[in-house]
């Protein structure tokens, strides 16, 4: 990969027609070797006793991390989300920490995977909402607070989408470019403290894609979850 | 482009992929045993609980056995002091009892060795002063006691006025009855026919006299009509000897009870403590 190449889909190792065989799919491909592979290994002698291995020990406490922050967030149980917001962290935190790994290009720099990730979550974000309030119901929200909003919540829910690909694309895109940068100009300190601070902002970015997702979603859902609660406290109020 | 459409479609593929692995390799398992684990550890806590309930319930038991055992020792040894007092008044008093008991056999005792050294001092007295005195009236005055001492009665017989002489007979309804003259030495044929004599003048011809000799009598001659008694002879000397001689013994007796006296009362003293 060049400085020039602003993509890791630039990196074609191998094509055929429309299919190509690039850096990004490459390196996704590696990143979801490692996790499965980690948490395969890891998890085959799991424990549930109170003695248990230390990389357990480190697999429960992110779970449990993501399990909680999806409560707090959702207001729910974490169930459904888990998979699906825990992977999309997992999966990014992971390709933005190996960055540090020399000649390894994480493949959340490149455009593609972002889009790919922020369409997922534009897809789940109706599908969740779908499964919780119904079809109808759900539909009912782009009209929320009155009919003339349903163009500009449309809007929303693209430009939205747009935003997240293309925000972690370019904080993750800067970030390697800047070390390369300051590679060529200062090659012994600044590289150092820029892939430290890339670790952090890696990291970060991971965080907010996978909050911003979780919020997507429980907006989706929290309208019908509100609605129950506020029947519930209904329902207590006329036993009461 | 930055977008490539082939790779946006093989990510999104790729992460379902992910998505499916990573919840069959992580947050399956993962989760399954954070859940096995909490409810082994709810499992422990609720058997804790049920544990420290026993235990509070056995500590309650336990408290309530040691007051109760308290209590029994209480009353056990109420009783056991009760039970002791009892026995030691009940000692006490057989101690009493049986100090009383002795002592009283020990007056009897006494009282018998007393009688029984009276008695036989009576005896060794009468016959040594008996022997005594017709020694003396035999060696100094040449005379018989027995003679002198019928001879004696005889000026006493004499001698009594006739209401005396009624008075002496006057239980006697039987002008036939017989009177008993009583000596401790035989009387001779003039001594009786002396004092039948005597009798016969005084009283009645007709009364009828016997006499009897009596080794055992004291020395002396007694004079029996119905309902009558005269002595002659040594009783009243004798009996005031006696009298003196009861007198010395009790004396001494009193010495040594007072003496003897003092430590029963400090072995009571000690009984009482």
């Amino acid at each position: 990969m060049d400085i020039t190449d602003i993509t890791p889909d630039q990196v074609v190792f191998w094509q055929w027609g429309v299919f190509s065989l690039n850096a990004t799919l490459l390196y996704t491909w590696g990143v979801m070797l490692f996790l499965t592979l980690g948490a395969w290994c890891i998890t085959r002698r799991i424990s549930s006793d109170v003695q248990i291995p230390r990389w357990q020990n480190l697999l429960e406490i992110i779970v449990a991390a993501i399990d909680e922050q999806i409560h707090e967030v959702s207001g729910e149980k974490s169930g459904p989300y888990l998979p699906f917001i825990g992977t999309i962290f997992i999966f990014i935190a992971v390709s933005n920490l190996l960055a540090v790994v020399p000649g390894f290009i994480p493949p959340t720099g490149s455009l593609s995977t972002t889009t790919a990730l922020a369409l997922a979550v534009f897809v789940s974000v109706p599908l969740f909402g779908i499964s919780r309030q119904g079809f109808g119901g759900y539909l009912k929200n782009y009209i929320q607070p009155t009919l003339f909003m349903l163009p500009f919540n449309i809007m929303g829910e693209f430009s939205r989408t747009l935003a997240l690909a293309v925000r972690l694309f370019g904080n993750v895109m800067s970030g390697v470019k800047i070390g390369a940068i300051l590679l060529a100009i200062a090659p012994l300190f600044f590289p150092i403290i820029m892939q430290i601070l890339g670790l952090l902002t890696g990291l970060i970015q991971a965080y907010i894609f996978a909050i911003l997702a979780l919020v997507y979603i429980a907006s989706a859902t929290r309208a019908h979850h509100e609605k129950e609660t506020e029947t519930f406290k209904k329902g207590e109020k006329t036993d009461g | 482009m930055l977008i490539d459409g082939f790779t946006v479609i093989v990510q999104i593929i790729n992460f379902l992929v992910l998505v499916a692995l990573l919840k069959f390799f992580l947050y399956g398992p993962i989760l399954g045993a954070m859940d096995a684990r909490e409810r082994k550890i709810a499992a422990r806590l609720e058997a804790a609980k049920a544990e420290e309930r026993e235990a509070k319930k056995q500590a309650s038991a336990f408290r309530k056995k040691n007051e109760d055992w308290a209590q029994q020792q209480e009353s056990l040894f109420a009783k056991a002091a009760q039970t002791a007092d009892a026995q030691k008044t009940k000692m006490i008093q057989e101690a009493h009892a049986e100090v009383d008991g002795l002592r009283a056999k020990w007056q009897t005792s006494m009282e018998q060795q007393k009688k029984a050294f009276l008695e036989d001092l009576r005896h060794r007295v009468i016959h040594q002063v008996y022997a005594t005195a017709r020694r003396v009236l035999h060696d100094l005055a040449n005379q018989d006691l027995e003679t002198q001492m019928f001879s004696a009665l005889m000026t006493h017989l004499e001698g009594m006025s006739g209401k005396e002489w009624k008075s002496f007979i006057e239980g006697m309804t039987d002008q036939n009855a017989k009177i008993i003259i009583e000596s401790v030495f035989e009387l001779s044929a003039t001594q009786r026919a002396q004092i039948t004599k005597l009798m016969h003048d005084h009283l009645s011809e007709d009364i009828h006299l016997v006499f009897e000799t009596c080794a055992d009598s004291i020395c002396g001659i007694t004079i029996r009509p119905p309902g009558k008694k005269m002595a002659w002879h040594l009783d009243d000397y004798l009996t005031a000897l006696e009298t003196e001689i009861k007198k010395a013994v009790e004396s001494a007796q009193g010495v040594k009870r007072r003496g003897k006296h003092k430590p029963v009362m400090k072995h009571h003293d000690t009984l009482e403590s």
